[in-house]
């Protein structure tokens, strides 16, 4: 029951937060619009899950397009916050393995990928927790999102890491479920942050450039 | 059956912990960034808070100074050229008088010129202590050197000099701050100090003119010295943060004080 109504709720917000960062996408910084355009993609990818979920069909082929997405989306906006050289090969080279990944084990497709995950998740968190560093001194903006992804990016890592593993163990719905909230949960956690860094500094029509 | 259920139950119980000890780990990184911030914020508004202290401080300075000059100008035009232009005018007025002889319009004749000519060589001297015109013409070395053959003229005190032409590279403010510098050096020297011999030099290196002057005179105790207002150190400092210019003092009690000041050209 917590799980479902949690799934609504997280779902409903994904769609909010993606129209109200495009309602200021115009004349804000480079780095917002790629996060604009994260969201929106977010949002997608969960009406996408949906549309699945009712007609009852397996939406786990979405999993690879979701973090890979999430990763890119994530990597881009981050590249445009930090300008670091190396962000650039670090990425590609992390992508290549995941493509090399899914060629040489098309099976990978079909479950949550622990490895994929993992990699992509890790180097968010450190991309993250470079930006905290930048951000100690001088002006520091998406302060709440960068919060937010670092404890979402941090615990998920864990989170789907073992779902393959979960799942293998054949446990009873409920339990699962339950598991699935507390992913859930902290889902949302990331996103109320993401909706407060809107509502503490884009709500009002200015340019942050 | 049961064995399976606790199984699952210890798994459930090891994910959930170690996800809320990663929550608990993310929290406390972003905690610590917070306070951290916090921390270098304040830090940088004090630093900011003294820097404007600082700049209070020589703007202060700066106004006693200039208002100890007017002072000081006023006292000099007053004694050097008003009491002595009120015995021209004074003598003027005997002059007229219809029952003077003419040995006395004669004296008082004479008594006006050499007045007079007292009074355009204060005035000359007074204007030359305002602006040295060797700087204006002939540059910073020309002027010191002028400077240096005046301190040599009581024959109390030797100077040594050592001034590169290339030390013109100072032009105008920078120059005249320099100056004023060499002379307020000078002025201590002379009146504090009781020294015998002055060294100084003045080089062109590195994008930099370099100052060192020393005397070996009775010296003072450093710190003191900086609050003592007579010595002028302050006014030295300030000069020095208008040019960006770095400076040195090293003084002790019967040492001797040296000065090493160096002005960066670009």
């Amino acid at each position: 029951m917590i799980h479902t109504v949690l799934n609504y709720i997280v779902s409903i917000l994904s769609v909010v937060l993606a129209v109200v960062y495009m309602l200021r996408f115009n004349g804000n910084s480079k780095p917002y619009k790629i996060f604009s355009a994260y969201l929106v993609f977010i949002a997608l990818i969960q009406i996408t899950l949906w549309v699945y979920a009712l007609q009852k069909l397996n939406n786990l082929f979405l999993f690879p397009y979701y973090f890979i997405g999430q990763f890119l989306f994530v990597s881009a906006f981050y590249f445009s916050l930090l300008r670091k050289k190396w962000m650039l090969p670090v990425t590609l080279v992390v992508l290549a393995s995941l493509v090399f990944q899914y060629v040489c084990y098309p099976e990978t497709t079909k479950d949550f990928n622990a490895y994929g995950v993992s990699i992509t998740q890790s180097v968010v968190v450190l991309y993250a927790l470079l930006y905290y560093y930048r951000s100690l001194v001088g002006e520091a903006r998406f302060l709440y999102i960068n919060a937010g992804v670092l404890l979402y990016f941090t615990t998920s890592i864990l989170f789907f890491s073992s779902s393959d593993w979960i799942t293998s163990l054949n446990l009873p719905d409920t339990i699962e479920n339950n598991l699935d909230s507390v992913n859930d949960i902290l889902y949302f956690i990331f996103i109320l942050l993401i909706l407060v860094e809107w509502f503490k500094n884009y709500r009002t029509k200015k340019t942050h450039n | 059956m049961q064995e399976s259920l606790l199984q699952q139950d210890q798994i459930i119980t090891i994910i959930l912990i170690a996800i809320i000890l990663l929550m608990l780990m993310s929290t406390a990184i972003i905690a610590f960034f917070y306070l951290s911030r916090k921390k270098i914020i304040k830090t940088e508004l004090e630093k900011a808070r003294l820097r404007i202290d600082h700049q209070q401080e020589m703007l202060r300075t700066t106004l006693v100074t200039q208002e100890e000059e007017r002072k000081r100008i006023a006292q000099d035009l007053h004694d050097a050229i008003s009491s002595k232009l009120n015995i021209v005018s004074l003598n003027a007025n005997f002059l007229t008088e219809p029952q003077i002889s003419v040995q006395e319009a004669n004296s008082l004749g004479e008594s006006i010129v050499n007045v007079t000519q007292t009074v355009l060589e204060n005035s000359r001297r007074i204007a030359h202590d305002l602006l040295p015109p060797s700087l204006e013409k002939f540059g910073l070395v020309a002027a010191i050197e002028e400077l240096c053959d005046q301190v040599q003229e009581s024959k109390v005190i030797q100077v040594k000099t050592d001034l590169e032409e290339t030390a013109n590279v100072l032009r105008d403010a920078a120059a005249l701050h320099v100056f004023r510098i060499v002379q307020e050096l000078f002025n201590n020297t002379i009146k504090y100090a009781k020294a015998k011999t002055i060294v100084l030099t003045m080089k062109f290196i590195e994008n930099a003119v370099h100052l060192h002057y020393q005397d070996d005179g009775k010296g003072f105790v450093l710190a003191e010295g900086k609050l003592a207002k007579g010595l002028g150190l302050s006014g030295i400092e300030n000069r020095a943060a208008i040019l960006n210019a770095t400076v040195t003092f090293e003084s002790k009690p019967n040492e001797g004080m040296t000065l090493r000041l160096k002005v960066p050209t670009n």
